[in-house]
This record gives C-alpha cells, structure tokens and sequence, in this order.
C-alpha cells in the first residue's frame, strides 16, 4: 500500500467531507426542530446547483459568487415551502412528512427538469481543475475552497445558535417543541426560518456540487441516502454531529475506495451504519435524553 | 367569589372525536383548584386549552373577562397564564440558570430578566446551587422544582400544573406538594391536575372531579376528598375507570383515594 496515496486519499475525504456537512447539517437542523425528515433536501442542492449553473452559464457570475444571490432565494423559497407544505401537519408530523417532502422533491425535480432540460451538466469554472501540491498530495482548488465555505458557514451557523436569540429559540424547540411553545416562543416562525436555513445551506452545498460532479434534476436521488446515512451517524438532530459525521463517512469512503476499491466504498456507508447502529444506536453525537 | 378564569361549555379535542364534551369551569382567584380524574378524562387537555397549545372548537375560555380561545400560546402567556407541563419540560442539555432565563423569554429588557432571576433564586435556592449543571443531570423532583421557577419569571396570574407528582418517590412528592402548598399562600392562582387525587385534594381549596370531558363533582378540596363516589373511581368499582398502575403509591392500608385497583397486590 503506497502511503502517499493513502493521504491522499484522507485529504481529499476531509476536504469533500466538509462539502457534505454543508449539506447534512441543513437536513440535521430541520429535522431538530421539525422532527421533519426532509427527503427533499437534496432536491433542494440540485436546485441550488442550478441556480448557480445558470447563473454561471449566462451572466458568467463565478458560483462562489453568486452565492449571495442564490442562499437568500433558496432560504425563501425553504421558508415558503414549510410554510405551505409542513406547517400544517400538526399531529403526526412525523409519518406524513416523508411523503410531503418526497412530494416536494418530485415537484422541484419537475420544475428544474421543465426549465433547464434534463441533459447532465456542470459548472466548469476555468479553475475547475487547477491544483497545487503540499507534501506530495495534490489538492483541487475546488475542494480545498469548498471546505473553507463550509467550515465558515457552519461557524456562522454555530455563531447564530449560541449568541442570539432566535438562537436561543431554534435550540429551546429542538430540546423540546411543547416547552418552547410554553415558555412564548413562536416555534412556527422558529420551523419556518430553520427550514430557509437549511435551504441555504443547501444552496450552497449544491453549488459546490455542481462544481464537482455532473448533474441532472434526477441527481437528487443519488444525493439522499448518503445525506440519510450522514445525519443518522451524527445523532439526527445535532448540527454539529452532521458535519462531523460527514468528515468521518467521507474520508472512510476515499480511504476504502483506495485500499480495496471503489466498489467497497459504496458499501462503507452502509458499513459504518451498521457498525454504529449496533454499537451507539444514538449516533456519535445523539442526546440521549429522548428515550423517556 | 371572583372567577379569574372561566371556561364555559368547551368542547375539544385532537383529530375526530372530542375529549372535552361540553366543560364549563371556573377557577377563582387566589385560590388552588385540583382537579382530579381518571386516566384519559381530559385533565390535561383541559390545561392544553386554557395555556393555547389546544384551541377549543366550540365554547368559551374567559381569563379575567377578556376571551383567550382563540389566542396563541405565547400571547396568552403574556396575559399571565403559565403551564408547567405534564412531561418533562426543561431544556435538558441547557443549565439550569439558562432554562429559568429562558422562562423569561417573552421579556424584553435584560434588566428586568435579571431582576426576575434574583428574586426567583431567592424563592429556590436550588437554581443557584445547581445554577451551572445541565438541567438533565438533575433528579426527577430538582427537574420540578426548576420547572416550577422557570414559570416564576414571568410571575403568573394564573399557575396550571400537571401531575407534578407523576414519577416521584413519595419523599420528593411531598416536597413538591409543599411548594404548591406555599405559592398558595402567598396568595397565587393555582390551576392543579393531579393524579394522586389525595395529596392534591388534601392542599386544595377546590376540589373538581372530571370524567369523559366534563365536570362531575366540585366543591372543596375536603369534600371532594369525602364524597364516597371519588372512592368509587380510584378504587376502580366503575369497571371503566382505573387509575395509572405505575403512579399508584405503595398501599398504605388507609389510603383508599390513592390504592389502585389492580396494583402491586
Ligand atoms: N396529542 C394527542 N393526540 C391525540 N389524542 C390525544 C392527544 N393527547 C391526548 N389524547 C387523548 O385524549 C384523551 C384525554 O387525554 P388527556 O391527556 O387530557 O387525559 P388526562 O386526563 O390528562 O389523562 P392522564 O391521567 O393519563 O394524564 C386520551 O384518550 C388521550 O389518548
Ligand atoms: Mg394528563
């Protein structure tokens, strides 16, 4: 085993880990506050990928760019939908909302397929593949930029939880929605705007998914399950768990697809469910305060 | 006599059937109402539709005249009315001093909030010894307590507990029912659910009797306490009434109100 290749390979997992917590965490938070799991949201980083790509295509504005533009669209359009769609689901919330959020990612994917067609593209910046070399690993911009938006986006997420008061909300109805409501907080307005979080995140997410992978308005399917599996591994509904989570799966599976094959790195994430679910059934980082 | 709170012919209920047929109750300032009942009689959806997290479908709920029906939870905790929830309700991963802050959270100065927890860790000094723990790693009964002074913050009209007793060790319940004891005397609204029909019975100026969605009995706390037909329903001689198995104290003998019917004889 060449170990060169083997740091590669870790780099290039933490790097593209750090790309799936952006999106993992969004699916974390409104399943924290919600108890809302949104199979939807991947449709949601394919729309983002596209709004990007357009944006790219046509007025040739740079992804990292027009992140300005498409997070907030994207956090109105997740505001819109959860107040259209989700806010009504009171009881039972839980059972109906794979159904409503699978109806919502159909409905996306129709839309996207409608306007940009179905053919697979991607967003090919000039700098899409220019590289630089660090102690014999060889790193792609791309990755290494998209890392840092994640790791800052996530900062200012922790930042928007910890020190301000709709934080203090979000975090109150995520331990426990009844209290919350109780103690005077709007938890509808709190779902809302968690849901328009993660649609952003989501946005951004799937800009750098578009810079990476070709797509199409199908590729929401290929995107869900290893977002299921990342948040399932991070404890459901911890944020933080999400992302860390992602760095682990994702450098487990360039690990594995390096030592054994890419074929087996398919496999780690169901591996690594497994292994967790039979030895920490809360994840690594599930609260265990549910169980009463 | 002054009704604070007026409920009058409510009918509620979740999704198809309703849980409250028809309830028409009045709580009277100052004083503490207990109302007992067996499992699934509506006790504590009757809170549910006074604190706003249950909107009656027909009906009214007047608090200090004005109609609150209608109103959203946190508007109405805003007229004064706090629930301390059946449940567990505390933040558990949150310490203690930043749960009974966040009992504050409708107030807008930080001042006051301040102010508020000063005076509520005078009243339990529990929330300054464990000021810094997570709530979660306190005991079921120190939870309550914490529980109670988070709805202090907001100093309420009007107090709705539900079953604070449910899950303690009898030592710990009796502390609990002390400080309800003593926020009665200090002359608060008290709105009790309790499943423990006598120790809330034996602390209550009201006693009120609920079954399927309405009142059935009411008068004081003693009498309620005597009326040979409360005996009736917690010793289960109604075949459709029982009370909860794992909230039924170890038999006393003389205990009647509180043995269950089919309990750990
Ligand atoms: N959220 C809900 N959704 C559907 N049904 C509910 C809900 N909450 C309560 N119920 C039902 O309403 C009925 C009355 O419930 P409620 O909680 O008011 O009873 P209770 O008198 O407080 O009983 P307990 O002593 O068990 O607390 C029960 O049959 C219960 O199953
Ligand atoms: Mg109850």
């Amino acid at each position: 085993m060449n170990g060169g290749l083997l740091l590669g390979a870790s780099v290039l997992g933490l790097l593209l880990g750090g790309i799936y917590g952006l999106m993992a965490s969004g699916l974390a938070l409104t399943f924290g506050v919600m108890r809302v799991i949104n199979v939807g949201h991947s449709a949601l980083v394919i729309a983002g990928a596209y709004m990007s790509y357009e944006l790219f295509a046509h007025l040739h504005i740079d992804p990292f760019v027009s992140l300005v533009i498409t997070m907030p669209v994207m956090f109105l359009i997740g505001m819109g939908l959860e107040m259209a769609f989700l806010q009504h689901l009171r009881e039972d919330r839980e059972q109906f909302s794979v159904l409503v959020t699978w109806a919502i990612a159909l409905g996306v994917e129709g839309v996207l397929g409608y306007f940009c067609g179905t053919d697979l593209v991607q967003i090919s910046t000039n700098y899409a593949n220019s590289s630089f070399s660090i102690g014999g690993v060889q790193i792609v911009y791309i990755y290494l930029y998209g890392f840092l938006l994640g790791a800052l986006l996530m900062g200012l997420l922790a930042l928007l939880l910890r020190r301000t008061t709709f934080g203090w909300s979000l975090r109150a109805t995520v331990l426990n929605r009844q209290a919350a409501q109780l103690i005077g907080i709007d938890v509808a307005k709190v779902s809302a705007i968690a849901f328009g979080i993660a649609a952003a995140m989501a946005a951004a997410g799937g800009a750098l998914y578009g810079m990476l992978n070709t797509f199409n308005p199908g590729s929401w399917y290929d995107l869900i399950g290893d977002l299921l599996i990342i948040i399932v591994l991070g404890g459901f509904s911890s944020v933080r768990g999400a992302f860390i989570a992602s760095l682990v799966v994702i450098m487990f599976q360039e690990i594995l697809s390096v030592i054994i094959s890419p074929t087996w790195a398919d496999w780690s994430f169901f591996m690594l469910l497994a292994i967790v679910l039979i030895v920490r059934p809360s994840g690594f980082f599930g609260v265990k305060t549910r169980e009463a | 006599m002054t009704a604070i709170l007026e409920i009058d012919n409510a009918f509620a209920g979740y999704g198809g059937g309703n849980i409250l047929r028809g309830l028409t109750l009045n709580v009277e300032a100052g004083k503490l109402t207990c109302l007992v009942g067996p499992n699934g009689a509506g006790k504590s959806t009757v809170l549910k539709v006074v604190s706003g997290l249950l909107h009656p479908r027909k009906g009214e709920v007047r608090f200090q005249g004005q109609s609150i029906g209608k109103m959203s939870p946190r508007a109405i905790l805003m007229q004064g009315i706090v629930q301390v929830p059946q449940d567990r309700s505390l933040f558990s991963t949150m310490t203690v001093r930043e749960n009974v802050l966040l009992g504050g959270f409708t107030l807008s100065h930080h001042a006051e909030k301040e102010q508020r927890l000063e005076e509520v860790m005078t009243r339990f000094p529990i929330v300054r010894e464990r000021a810094k723990d997570t709530a979660g790693s306190l005991s079921g009964g120190q939870q309550k307590l914490v529980e109670f002074a988070r709805a202090m913050m907001l100093d309420p009209k009007l107090l709705l507990v539900d079953e604070p007793s449910m899950g303690l060790e009898p030592r710990v319940r009796r502390l609990v029912f002390d400080t309800l004891q003593e926020l009665r005397a200090e002359g608060r609204t008290i709105l009790l659910v309790e499943q423990n029909a006598r120790s809330g019975l034996e602390i209550a100026d009201v006693g009120v009797v609920l079954e399927r969605g309405q009142v059935r009995l009411k008068g004081s706390g003693a009498d309620i306490l005597a009326d040979p037909s409360v005996g009736a329903i917690y010793m289960g001689t109604s075949g459709r009434l029982k009370t909860r198995v794992q909230d039924a104290p170890a038999p006393t003998g003389n205990d009647v109100i509180e043995s269950a019917p089919d309990g750990a004889s």
